[in-house]
């Protein structure tokens, strides 16, 4: 007589929590597992526009793409250049974020106004943000480069920082901190007011200082709101795009070609979908390689 | 029944529900695609005396002109006039984005969708042959129209082997001359330089007359911006010097060889005497310089003849003050007025049925002829026409100074990366003007760049 199985309670639960978890599972293996294989198979192929379009599959080229990018140090100039575009601007927009946040949790005349009106930078589309600062830059008809005639009496004319091979990363910067700023700075902000105010004044009355308060209890108890929204900007500009492709396009001579800007040319300029697979292989597994160590660092300050 | 039970039945039902969802979202896209075949067109299609009744069909127009608004206006009418006569076909246009036409070709034919019919420009042919876009117009024009084009502008289009596209018509590099500025200054016309040191003495001219003159940003302005348009007129340029880019074979020339060797110093020198000078302006876009001129701030740049098409958006009545010019035929050591040949083209897609190449042979002539071109080509896109039915279709009077450009049109081979190799050349005149790399060092650059696109 065939044995009747029983599962325990827990068991039933495990199985009834796997089934709540399927759609997620398959979701995640369907969009983004499958997806994120595909593309690394692809970035050891030769996998050209007739490949797309047949059906084929890739060639195996033995590391081709890699080596090649390599040779030519289109990979090496892309990581720096990434990496000096995420540096920059996640610790710009986090200093400044953090600036406006205290500012505004202080009980400033029009802090409320000044909060919505923070918000039309990140609520603009990033494609937009990117025609309005181009028009700002433009040369020779932009606001920039006649505010910068008028601040040096005349002597400077012509300014185009889009132009120049050190100054067009910066604009490039400039763009990405007003677009990005608002919405860290709102985010620290609520951290900041989820702080209990007795806390704040029982240190005052202990004598603290502001800036006592700050390293000691304000930063402190906004370390998780701190690792959040600072990951997320380390994301947001490792896969920053449309602000280098509005802006700049990579140029000039290269100087603002991220891995995002090398990414879209090899695949869809040169339409060496392989080639331009290889370098968002590199490019994801840096932007790993980043986060983690920042939580790492973040984790071990905690302890 | 109990509490939990129920939040279980719910909580399952929600996930059944999302599994469902999501697999509805994979499924639908087959059947609701189009199919790459004729689809219904005009109920009743007009039979011509004689002729059988035709089958209704319908084209995929691709056509970035369409995001242009003079041009978009010429397109709806010049369709809407082809359909009335020829009810049977119906021409669905589809705005395709100049840098991303190969993405929007692939992402249809993934979708069943069809691509029937392209406008576009020349370099745009090696990677839709490569992806198996389009096929030769010689399978789809009668044989006597197709004997029609003039075979230096249908020489531009041959890729492996054949040709792969037809002009609507085609322009060369021309200097775009605001005469007020010019006459101004004390020049005469009527004797615009023939040589490199004419049209140098003709700069210095003007930046003498505008040194400090806020109204007038550039005296003679070259493209420099890293773009495929900056790629094709510094190759232009380059070529006007004698230089050669592309081997017949495809591979990149030798450019530490004479005459190439010359051309491209030459070249180089020249953007830097204009740079040194202020005479033009660095990284500067087509785009801005057609902005520029038509607000009377340039008083020379050079483009392709349809850049006027942006000079008069500035200002409806720039032809007022707009004349053209060759460039000097004798430009340095080894130029000899060598032009290269830009066209926008037709394209045709390679699945085409039997009745959509009838359609399209009709379709394409209906665009070129006379009737339908002279206002085009003298209002909208100022061109140089390409066909022998529309020799008597007289150009734009702005265009006569330019005309005795196209006497000596080289052909331009046409290589799969051709716009990165092109492209590149922009990143090379900015390393020896602006970034202080020698000339050799500039070119060695550029070669070892240009030869990372071909071998890839």
């Amino acid at each position: 007589m065939p044995r009747k199985i029983s599962l325990s309670a827990g068991g039933k639960d495990k199985i009834f929590y796997f089934v709540l978890l399927l759609p997620a599972i398959l979701l995640c293996v369907a969009f983004i597992i499958i997806p994120i294989i595909d593309s690394v198979a692809m970035s050891f192929t030769t996998y050209k526009i007739a490949n797309l379009t047949s059906g084929t599959p890739g060639q195996w080229n033995n590391f081709g793409n890699y080596t090649r990018l390599w040779k030519a140090g289109k990979l090496q100039s892309a990581a720096g250049i990434t990496i000096f575009f995420v540096a920059v601007t996640v610790i710009l927009t986090f200093v400044i974020s953090m600036t406006l946040a205290l500012l505004l949790n202080t009980k400033i005349y029009g802090a409320r106004l000044l909060r919505s009106v923070m918000m039309i930078p990140w609520v603009i589309p990033t494609v937009i943000a990117g025609l309005l600062w181009a028009w700002i830059y433009a040369n020779p008809y932009g606001l920039l480069q006649y505010l910068v005639g008028v601040f040096t009496g005349g002597k400077v004319t012509g300014f185009s920082i889009l132009s120049g091979q050190n100054t067009a990363i910066w604009g490039i910067i400039i763009a990405a901190l007003w677009k990005q700023i608002p919405l860290m700075a709102l985010l620290l902000l609520s951290g900041m007011q989820s702080i209990p105010e007795e806390m704040l004044e029982a240190a005052t009355i202990d004598g603290a200082g502001y800036f006592t308060r700050l390293i000691r209890i304000i930063i402190p108890h906004m370390k998780s709101v701190i690792a959040v929204t600072v990951s997320m900007c380390i994301i947001e500009n490792f896969k920053q795009y449309p602000l280098f492709a509005t802006l700049t396009n990579g140029g000039p001579t290269g100087a603002t070609t991220t891995f995002a800007v090398l990414s879209y040319d090899e695949a869809f300029v040169n339409y060496n979908y392989g080639s331009g697979a290889a370098v968002t292989t590199v490019w994801l597994l840096l932007m790993i390689v980043v986060v983690f160590l920042f939580n790492q660092v973040f984790r071990k300050e905690e302890m | 029944m109990k509490k939990c039970t129920v939040q279980k039945i719910l909580s399952l039902s929600m996930a059944l529900l999302l599994t469902l969802s999501l697999a509805a979202c994979g499924g639908g896209q087959q059947s609701s695609a189009p199919a790459p075949t004729p689809a219904p067109a005009p109920a009743s299609p007009s039979t011509p005396a004689g002729d059988a009744p035709k089958e209704p069909v319908t084209l995929r127009f691709y056509n970035y002109a369409l995001s242009e608004t003079a041009k978009a206006d010429w397109w709806q009418s010049t369709i809407a006039d082809f359909q009335k006569e020829n009810d049977w076909v119906t021409i669905d246009t589809i705005t395709v984005d100049y840098n991303s036409m190969v993405s929007t070709f692939t992402n249809d034919l993934a979708s069943g969708l069809s691509v029937d019919l392209v406008y576009g420009e020349v370099s745009w042919v090696p990677a839709l042959v490569d992806g198996g876009f389009i096929q030769a117009p010689k399978n789809v024009l009668s044989a006597d129209f197709y004997g029609g084009y003039y075979p230096y502008v249908t020489d531009q289009f041959q890729y492996n082997g054949d040709v792969y596209g037809v002009p609507h018509y085609y322009t060369n590099s021309v200097i775009f001359v605001n005469k007020d500025l010019v006459i101004a200054a004390g020049l005469k016309l009527e004797e615009f330089p023939t040589t490199l040191d004419g049209l140098k003495s003709w700069i210095e001219t003007l930046n003498k007359k505008y040194s400090g003159d806020p109204n007038v940003t550039t005296t003679f302005g070259l493209t420099t911006a890293e773009v495929p348009a900056t790629g094709a007129n510094i190759n232009a340029i380059y070529t006007a010097f004698g230089g050669t880019l592309i081997n017949e074979d495809g591979t990149l020339a030798d450019l530490t060889a004479e005459p190439n060797k010359t051309a491209m110093h030459e070249a180089l020198d020249f953007y830097k005497y204009l740079l040194d000078t202020k005479s033009t302006q660095e990284n500067l876009k087509l785009k801005d310089y057609r902005a520029s001129f038509g607000a009377g701030n340039v008083c020379m740049y050079v483009d392709s003849s349809w850049g006027y098409a942006q000079i008069g958006e500035v200002d409806a009545n720039a032809k007022n003050f707009t004349v053209t010019a060759p460039l000097p035929a004798a430009m340095g050591t080894n130029g000899k007025g060598s032009s290269l040949v830009e066209s926008h083209c037709f394209l045709m897609g390679s699945q085409l049925t039997d009745a959509q190449k009838e359609a399209v042979n009709l379709f394409v002539q209906h665009c070129t002829k006379n009737e339908t071109m002279e206002g085009y080509l003298n209002n909208i896109g100022l061109a140089f026409v390409a066909h022998k039915g529309m020799e008597s279709c007289p150009i734009s009077p702005i265009l006569e100074g330019a005309a005795k450009g196209v006497d000596n049109v080289v052909r331009q081979t046409q290589i799969g990366p051709i716009i990165s190799v092109q492209t590149e050349l922009a990143s090379m005149v900015l390393n020896y003007t602006i970034n202080g790399m020698s000339a050799d060092d500039a070119i060695a650059e550029y070669v070892k760049q240009a030869e990372y696109y071909i071998n890839q």
